[in-house]
């Protein structure tokens, strides 16, 4: 267990190292279920210890170093799901490379309301990572897999710091709410004395995380359709964490719509939006309002 | 301020050597493993050991209890990240300047340090006049609350931990209390109650030979003048109300600190 991070360090290369050398914790949930399959680890099915950690993307960091750590010299190319790094790795040496971690709950005892916001931050990756693996799937996009775990992958860095700098990523929040015309990355700045994406770019690329991943953080990419299909799923489930009312929802309808290329009804209806909204929708629709979507 | 950081976990070092460092201590070493620690203490005569309890080759406990014996006048800052609940107590009593347990903040490095570097400067009566000219140094307690102008309250101090009784004199001594006698065990604190009557005995209750809580009672008999104040790292409830029945008057919390002995003896001689 290190030590919690309270003054921020002077630019990205000092927390890339400070990362490089912390031991990822996990959520005891998925501990717990990990567990409850240990006894058949030899026989069991690998999709179904794929869905438990996809549940929790520390563990999902944890699998990608520990194949990182495996991996052959000889192996050039990149393996970018969860389910076939666990066929790489062997589900025996998995087992074996999380005896005993660290539990996030353990480690953030001391800070309830950290703990609250790095659970806010993983049910919104999930939801992100749902999403963007559905929209993926309609688009008969092979690599959902993949883009669903960009998705879930997609705030890594912020999940680091409310394990690792809780009381920086509790004053980050605080100032993005207090200060909402600020840019987020302007507030990360002065905070955490570096911006979240600099930080990601070189620990994504240590960890050989999937390539899609850095796409996403470099604007050349931003129309590249798999990149979108991930960006949108993550700004939907940031904004909508918010309620369905909030302000910056019907810009992302209006992407999402385009590339996915379905009506708003429809959008709503997949995303689970609230009945009375998707029955407004339906009946603009049908009345051939032109705002309806 | 010569600071030796003894943690097996990489990060940890790397992380309180550049912190400490930027806090205008001197990071004398940095060691992974309990073997070889009382060299580096002998050889590179540290003021603070910040050290882990769960080390490859030996374990904190250990160390910090032949630290305590065999230098005194070093503070060890004890670092865990055990969940036995009755694990402060024994490095309390095993003489911790300061506690902490993991997970911690830099900030909390930071403030325990300075608590313990602060206990540290008002118990030394070499320190004093340099502290001094820094910061006032508090009115004398016994002066200004003592019933009897012109006497001197007396204090003996019963505790098996040397450290612990150096600077719970140098604490006393500076708020203005004589401190007449010193005992290591029960036996010889009901001795020093008998011979000396003090106004204050501090009575830690884990002791050889005899326990505090089974002195106390005799202590009371031999001299019933005596405030009696029960020092422990154990703040359990038991503890506590066992004390109070056999007539203790209050008791200090290990690790000791300044501004508790100094509120806690106002009270006293208020009383």
């Amino acid at each position: 267990m290190t030590l919690m991070i309270d003054f921020p360090f002077p630019g990205a290369a000092p927390w890339v190292d400070h990362f490089k050398t912390i031991e990822v914790p996990v959520l005891r949930h998925t501990v717990h279920q990990l567990d409850e399959l240990r006894a058949t680890a030899e026989t069991i099915n690998t999709s179904k210890l794929a869905t438990i950690i996809a549940h929790d993307p520390l563990m999902t960091l944890r699998l990608f170093q520990t194949m990182q750590a495996r991996r052959s010299s000889r192996q050039s190319a990149d393996i970018t799901t969860i389910e076939r790094s666990l066929v790489m790795i062997g589900t025996e040496n998995f087992y074996s490379s999380i005896e005993n971690p660290p539990i996030v709950e353990q480690q953030l005892k001391g800070y309830p309301k950290a703990m609250l916001g790095l659970l806010k931050v993983i049910a919104r990756s999930r939801v992100a990572a749902q999403w963007a693996r559905d929209w993926a799937l309609l688009r008969q996009n092979v690599s959902f897999d993949e883009i669903a775990m960009a998705a879930l992958l997609h705030d890594l860095v912020e999940i680091l710091m409310w394990c690792f700098a809780p009381n920086l990523a509790i004053q980050a929040r605080e100032r993005q709410t207090s200060e909402p015309g600020r840019r987020s990355s302007q507030i990360q700045q002065e905070v955490f004395g570096a911006s979240l994406n600099d930080i990601a770019v070189e620990l994504i690329t240590h960890w050989s995380l999937p390539p899609l991943l850095c796409s996403l953080l470099k604007p050349a990419d931003g129309e590249v359709a798999n990149v979108q299909n991930v960006k949108l799923a993550v700004d939907l489930a940031r904004h909508s964490a918010n309620g369905w009312n909030d302000s910056a929802l019907p810009d992302d309808y209006r992407a999402i719509e385009a590339l996915l290329h379905i009506g708003h009804s429809h959008l709503l209806e997949r995303i689970g939006a609230p009945d009375e909204q998707v029955q407004a929708a339906r009946q603009a629709e049908a009345e051939g309002d032109p705002l309806a979507s | 301020m010569r600071v030796l950081i003894v943690d097996d976990n990489v990060s940890m070092r790397d992380l309180l050597t550049a912190l400490l460092s930027s806090q205008g201590y001197q990071v004398v070493a940095a060691l992974e493993e309990g073997n070889g620690v009382m060299d580096a203490v002998r050889k590179l005569a540290p003021d603070i050991v910040c050290l882990d309890y769960q080390l490859p080759g030996r374990d904190g406990l250990d160390i910090l209890r032949e630290i305590n014996s065999a230098h005194p006048k070093i503070d060890v800052l004890f670092i865990t990240a055990s969940e036995d609940p009755g694990i402060e107590a024994k490095a309390a009593d095993a003489g911790a300047a300061g506690f902490l347990r993991k997970p911690f903040g830099q900030k909390q490095v930071i403030d325990e340090l300075k608590q313990v570097v602060e206990t540290r400067r008002r118990a030394s009566p070499e320190s004093q006049p340099e502290a001094a000219v820094q910061s006032p140094v508090p009115q004398p307690v016994a002066e200004k609350t003592a019933k009897t102008p012109g006497k001197q309250p007396t204090a003996v101090i019963a505790d098996d931990n040397s450290s612990i009784r150096l600077l719970l004199k140098g604490l006393l001594t500076e708020l203005g209390v004589h401190v007449v006698g010193q005992a290591a065990n029960g036996e010889e604190a009901i001795r020093a109650a008998t011979n000396h009557q003090p106004t204050v005995l501090f009575l830690d209750v884990n002791m050889p030979i005899l326990g505090g809580l089974d002195a106390l009672p005799r202590i009371v008999e031999a001299s019933p003048q005596t405030a009696v104040v029960m020092v422990t790292g154990d703040t359990s409830r038991t503890i506590v109300q066992q004390a109070a029945g056999l007539g203790a008057r209050g008791y200090v919390v290990k690790p000791v600190r300044p501004a508790y002995i100094e509120k806690f003896l106002k009270q006293l001689f208020n009383a």
